[in-house]
């Protein structure tokens, strides 16, 4: 072959271009419109018609059709009805992703599409007696992931692709999810009111009892909640418009959910006569006799364990310093900081070389943690008490090892062999995710959308974090 | 007093819906046609809202690009839903087009795109480190990407597509080619078409399409012409008394004239193969290479695409660049199912330095790996990423439902 000739398959494309179909193109129309005439022209010739169909059953309409169709001049109804139409087709026609469904046994799992290459940790999980879900924490109306052992539970289809999905259970999912995995707010002063989620959570288990399958789960939440409901009552009563709405509607629910699973608690009589005025008043007065109690601060923790290290005298000479990402999944909720989730470690010499391990204590922070030490291939275990805002432990260590590697776990939560970057990538996709809730209801501006109505609207731990002076 | 009934207290605001009504939306229930039409023109109408809309984050505005994009992919999705609801079984549910539910969307939708558009699609941005998805379980197009749970569990139907694909894909080809020309014709380099070359495409374009719209010089060029069936011999013809007429012009100095002796057809035929080429590896990467429903007709997506797999970028190596490109090059004409022909595509990669001795089989998973890196920039594109692979695996290729794997 030589440049002067075509290809065989060059001549069979040309022979295609040679034999177009007989109608008009009409892709710029399905891109930007129709006008009055053309639209006419397609609705009368089934041809057209027809045409349109096949085309649009592989490209999607374009904006400027959309908004073309919208209004009630006769060019918007004429674009309207060739774009419902249209998109009537293309549901017709459409290649529906399909979950992947698997069966094991009896266990039946159902991952959507989206889903499909999720970290399941990641995901807002509720268990059932019955079966599992886990949902996407920022997408609550999608199908969640579902398992269940034998028969498909009625909750299958409640959350199914044809529900409305805006299932209860999402909201205690999320509320567990938070529970879990907010990373504390990480202001000394305004720190992670646990209390208050605690509360929440309690309600929506209460309301979920019937699906949970008992009220074993908002007894537990609900335990030494009656104090921090009593709280809620006056610290709301300067809370205004929706966030006002939002307190407002917990605390009835509250109240009978509180009087209904610790009934013999000391706060039960003036729970019942909270219950009761809020059955029968329009509005709420302030609690006379309750503190207006926060929870405490959290004593202000050093910058970085850099500065903590640098702080602490040590005469001898350090030979090796490092950070290691601490895995949240390893730890209890916000028992680090949510700025410091690194653990400083540092060998000093000596007669004996010693290993220096510093965590930063976070919000809610615990008696103590391990820290999981392999130096040369040795492993040992090196408790890490925590002395006001400070876990921090010391090792002695036979001889200056050659490779040390560090890890920080609390006892309950084992060890986690990921890699340091699969952990910093875990961190940042909770904060994302964190961070993405705050942007919606506070930081996005006009259109503003009645949250109270929706399942995922803000907890009140949510908001008081991100608004000191609520 | 029972756990699952929510006691709503006393302070329900003006305007604010009820339990009961927010209820009463959520259920499914009968619709005729004329409701159906009712709720997307709802739908519409919010559309409108979003894109009209000043919102802003905590940096300013966001760009209309942004606004109009977002509100489009959250009207799409809910055009879905309510698709997929009312032709499973003939209901509608109202929720799916309330304000609140969209506006919600809609916030959520704009905030991803605008940290999307600053890091996974940043391959235009030169210098740019490469984006990391802010999450590995939120893909970029996650309102484009119902899932429609249909299994026995739910008595869902599936549908096969009515008609056959391949049936469908010619005429979407040719719907394309006059912008992917004009595409080309404004772009320089190895994915651009040179003023001569672009030339001829509009011309091959107009003869043989009927469609697309010629340049001045194009119309003169085609008057000279006095039998089109031969229109590349032709196109040589006039393409070299045009270099007569130009050396005629600037021989007035004394200069000889290099000799131009007959028409030179190589040059046409060169020129026709080059714009075929480009076309239909356009073809491969704008239809074969989307995910299904979503052929990419946007100016704007062909060159970002192009760039993708002409210039060096973090998202494909060279070497899967190369292989794109070959792969294009031999799309089958023939059958006209777009895929890539696979006898052709391995003797043509195998020019590559990289791969003179790759066997059959390591070039075709070598391009199927290509082709996975590259699916996923395409708009629409859903995770994990349906397009019709050269492998035809199923990963890739949309596939019935599996009522379940017994194992």
């Amino acid at each position: 072959m030589t440049d002067n000739e075509l290809t065989s398959q060059d001549v069979a494309f040309l022979e295609l271009l040679a034999s177009p179909p007989t109608v008009d193109l009409v892709l710029d129309d399905i891109l930007n419109g129709f006008s009055v005439e053309r639209a006419r022209e397609v609705l009368d010739s089934p041809e057209k018609l027809n045409h349109l169909l096949t085309i649009v059953a592989q490209v999607a309409p374009g904006l400027g059709w959309k908004l073309a169709s919208s209004g009630t001049t006769e060019a918007s109804r004429l674009n309207a009805q060739l774009l419902f139409a249209a998109l009537q087709h293309r549901a017709e026609t459409a290649d529906i992703d399909t979950p992947l469904v698997t069966q094991l046994d009896e266990l039946t799992t159902i991952v959507p599409g989206r889903l499909a290459a999720a970290d399941r940790a990641l995901l807002a999980h509720v268990a059932l007696p019955d079966g599992d879900l886990w949902w996407d924490p920022l997408n609550l109306d999608e199908p969640p992931i579902v398992a269940y052992q034998g028969d498909a539970p009625r909750w299958v289809a409640e959350v199914g692709p044809q529900s409305a999905g805006q299932h209860p259970l999402g909201r205690y999912a999320l509320g567990r999810w938070l529970f879990r995995w907010h990373p504390g707010t990480g202001q000394h002063h305004n720190p992670f009111d646990e209390p208050l989620l605690r509360l929440e959570l309690g309600v929506l288990a209460w309301q979920n009892a019937s699906h949970l399958g008992s009220t074993e789960a908002a007894t537990h939440w609900l335990r030494d909640s009656g104090t921090t409901l009593l709280q809620l009552v006056n610290r709301v009563q300067h809370w205004t418009g929706w966030r006002r709405e939002l307190a407002d509607d917990l605390l009835a629910p509250a109240a009978d959910a509180y009087l209904a699973t610790q009934p013999d608690s000391g706060p039960a009589a003036a729970i019942r006569e909270l219950a009761d005025r809020l059955r029968h008043a329009d509005t709420l007065v302030q609690l006379s006799g309750i503190d207006q109690l926060r929870p405490a601060d959290f004593s202000a923790a050093p910058e970085s364990a850099e500065l903590a290290l640098v702080a602490g005298e040590s005469s001898n000479q350090v030979i090796a310093q490092g950070l290691v990402t601490i895995d949240p999944r390893c730890v209890p909720p916000r028992s680090i900081a949510r700025r410091q989730m690194q653990a400083m470690w540092e060998v000093v010499d000596g007669p004996n070389p010693e290993l220096h391990v510093l965590v930063v204590a976070g919000e809610t922070p615990v008696e103590g943690l391990q820290a999981q030490v392999v130096a040369d291939g040795v492993e040992s275990v090196l408790e890490l008490r925590r002395t006001g805002s400070l876990y921090s432990g010391n090792l002695q260590l036979e001889q200056l090892p050659d490779r040390l590697d560090v890890q920080i776990v609390h006892p309950e939560h084992g060890r986690d062999s990921r890699s340091a970057n699969r952990r910093e990538d875990f961190i940042a996709d909770i904060e994302s995710i964190i961070e993405t809730r705050q942007e919606i209801y506070l930081d996005l501006t006009d259109l503003s959308v009645d949250c109270t109505v929706l399942v995922d609207r803000p907890f009140l731990a949510e908001l008081v974090a991100w608004d000191a002076e609520l | 007093m029972t756990p699952d009934k929510g006691v709503r207290g006393s302070f329900v605001g003006n305007g604010r819906l009820s339990d009961e009504a927010k209820a009463e939306l959520q259920r499914p229930r009968p619709a005729t046609e004329k409701e159906l039409e009712e709720l997307l023109r709802q739908l519409l109408d919010l559309l409108v809202e979003c894109v009209g809309s000043t919102i802003a984050d905590r940096s300013g505005r966001y760009t209309e690009q942004l606004k109009r994009e977002a509100a489009e992919k959250t009207y799409d999705y809910y055009v879905f839903r309510l698709m997929t609801n009312w032709r499973a079984d003939g209901t509608v549910i109202p929720w799916l087009a309330h304000r609140n539910v969209f506006f919600h969307k809609f916030k959520r939708t704009i905030r991803d795109l605008n940290r999307h558009n600053t890091t996974l699609r940043g391959v235009r941005k030169h210098g740019q480190e490469e984006p990391k998805p802010v999450s590995r379980f939120i893909p970029m197009d996650a309102a484009e990407a119902p899932d429609i749970i249909v299994s026995r569990v739910h008595g869902d139907r599936w549908r096969a597509p009515e008609s056959t694909e391949a049936q469908a894909l010619t005429p979407m080809a040719l719907e394309l080619i006059p912008r992917i020309i004009s595409v080309l014709g404004t772009r320089t380099g190895d994915s651009g078409l040179s003023e001569k070359h672009a030339q001829l495409a509009r011309i091959l374009m107009h003869l043989e399409l009927g469609a697309g719209s010629l340049a001045e010089d194009d119309v003169r060029l085609l008057w000279s012409f006095t039998d089109i069936r031969v229109w590349r011999s032709q196109v040589a013809q006039a393409w070299h008394e045009q270099a007569l007429a130009d050396q005629q012009q600037s021989t007035g100095n004394g200069k000889r004239p290099r000799a131009l002796t007959k028409p030179n057809q190589s040059e046409v035929n060169e020129g026709t193969r080059r714009v075929l080429q480009l076309t239909k590896t356009c073809l491969y990467l704008f239809i074969t290479l989307a995910p299904p429903q979503r052929a990419v007709a946007r100016p704007e997506t062909m060159h970002q695409l192009l760039d993708l797999v002409f210039h060096s970028n973090k998202s494909l190596t060279t070497q899967q660049r190369k292989l794109l490109q070959h792969a294009g090059k031999n799309l089958q004409p023939g059958a006209w199912q777009f895929r890539v022909h696979k006898d052709e595509f391995v003797s043509s990669a195998r020019t590559l330095a990289a791969f003179r001795t790759s066997t059959e089989d390591e070039l075709l998973e070598d391009l199927h790996q290509a082709e996975a890196a590259f699916a996923p920039h395409v708009p629409g594109q859903r995770t994990p990423p349906r397009f019709r692979c050269v492998l035809e695996c199923s990963d890739h290729l949309p596939q019935p439902p599996k009522g379940h794997i017994d194992d």
